[in-house]
């Protein structure tokens, strides 16, 4: 699974989101370092939604805007939570091979 | 700048960036897109960011991909490809198809012959049949019949003066026809085997009255020297643009048709989409050879060799009859016929009804 998506799956995961809430929810979780374009967003919430891990919760006009609201699908909820685990033990196995090399390589605590 | 004017005038392009989509995509999901692009505008922004906009044409396009099918532009694009040859040499072959066959007559060669040979010349000219001109294998010799462009030549004889070498005989040539009011008068002189004969040869060309003019000239190598002056039509003044305007619009009638076929034929089940795709390998591999063959060069097409001096017509049916690659091109309507016929057939009242369920 891609960055983009991980992240966008990860910003659903709590409440369901619109465009522009998932933007800023995304820029928020990854500090930052990554900023959608809408354009890349839509590309994205298009394949999530054909894969079936996202869909669409309900519609709002605000200030004559249309806000189309998105929400994780239980399948979404399960791969989003088999990629966290899957990155969770490649970052541990990581962590012990950098340890295994010497205190030199090893990461500094936060 | 007021802020309705402003988000006005974002949205406005905002909605041309969007155009990238496909009709039916755009219809339900651009007041979404929209509103979320204006949300995340910068407060003073009047036109979109170079990076938003990329994405926006990257996602919008890949959409209309997407909707072809991958399928539709793989046939479009070959489609292209044999369209616009075979528009190459079509409009080459418009562009010459007023050429009167006849032409040059006897009278004709041997007025323009004085205007271009030093010394005495024959008072006949030759005919020569167009097969010299033109590769035709219905031509048999005769002026009518056939298929192609039939561009005949006619050759009268000179006389070499007396102790002058081929080189100062070409050069004399060359200085009586530019006096004599020839255009675009060139020299080439070519050298073979000192064993071969003849063992050199120059050539002299130029254009008249819509006439063009090779003089070849040969030295005395056992064999007397020769002087010879063939004059044939020079190449129509509309050939390039017609060839041109002829590939160009071939190109875009293949590309659409190929769109055009794929989008309806994925109406239907996927016994059909085979059956399509079979029909689109045939033609292709149908017409190919001939198309190959017709693209033009400097002395004619691929396949087919005018032996013109100057530049000739590009053979339109040339690469149809070369290695019996004309049998196949005319079999190729047989595939081309069924897709059209598949693209405008009514589709079956069963798979309606599946698709409406």
């Amino acid at each position: 699974m891609r960055r983009p998506s991980f992240l966008i799956l990860s910003a659903l995961a709590v409440v369901p989101l619109h465009g522009y809430a998932v933007i800023k929810e995304v820029s928020r979780l990854s500090d930052d370092t990554v900023r959608l374009a809408a354009g890349t967003l839509y590309a994205a919430l298009d394949r999530l939604s054909d894969e079936g891990l996202v869909e669409v919760d309900r519609e709002e006009t605000v200030d004559g805007r249309l806000r189309r609201y998105y929400r994780l699908t239980e399948p979404g909820a399960s791969a989003l939570a088999a990629e966290a685990e899957q990155m969770r033990r490649d970052a541990q196995m990581v962590a012990q091979r950098l340890r295994r090399a010497g205190p030199a390589s090893a990461p500094s605590p936060a | 700048m007021p802020e309705d004017t402003r988000t006005a005038r974002l949205a406005r392009r905002y909605r041309w960036l969007l155009l990238a989509y496909p009709r039916t995509y755009r219809r339900e999901r651009s007041p979404e897109i929209l509103a979320t692009l204006l949300d995340a505008a910068g407060p003073s922004q009047s036109r979109p960011a170079a990076r938003e906009a990329a994405q926006l044409l990257r996602h919008g396009l890949g959409r209309r991909v997407a909707e072809f099918g991958r399928r539709a532009f793989v046939v479009a694009a070959f489609a292209a490809v044999l369209g616009g040859l075979s528009g190459i040499a079509l409009g080459s072959w418009l562009a010459w198809r007023n050429v009167d066959l006849m032409a040059p007559d006897g009278t004709t060669a041997i007025s323009l012959a004085r205007t271009a040979l030093p010394g005495p010349i024959d008072d006949k000219g030759d005919y020569s049949a167009r097969e010299n001109t033109f590769w035709n294998p219905y031509s048999n010799k005769t002026l009518h019949g056939g298929t192609g462009v039939r561009v005949g030549r006619t050759r009268v004889d000179g006389t070499m003066p007396p102790n002058a070498g081929f080189e100062q005989v070409a050069a004399a040539v060359q200085e009586q026809m530019r006096a004599q009011g020839w255009h675009d008068v060139h020299t080439t002189i070519e050298r073979y085997e000192p064993n071969s004969s003849p063992w050199a040869m120059a050539e002299v060309t130029g254009t008249r009255d819509g006439y063009f003019a090779g003089v070849q000239v040969t030295p005395e190598d056992g064999n007397p020297a020769t002087l010879t002056f063939d004059l044939m039509w020079a190449e129509p003044p509309g050939h390039l643009r017609d060839t041109i305007l002829g590939g160009l619009a071939g190109a875009l009638l293949g590309a659409l048709l190929g769109l055009y076929s794929s989008k309806r034929m994925r109406r239907y089940g996927r016994g059909m989409q085979r059956a399509y795709s079979g029909l689109c390998l045939a033609t292709l591999l149908m017409l190919t050879p001939a198309c190959l063959g017709n693209i033009p060069t400097s002395s004619g097409s691929l396949l087919a060799n005018t032996n013109r001096n100057g530049a000739g017509p590009s053979v339109y049916w040339g690469g149809f009859v070369i290695y019996g690659a004309e049998p196949l091109a005319i079999l190729s309507l047989v595939p081309i016929l069924a897709v059209l016929v598949g693209c405008v057939w009514p589709r079956p009242a069963t798979a309606r009804t599946t698709t409406t369920a």
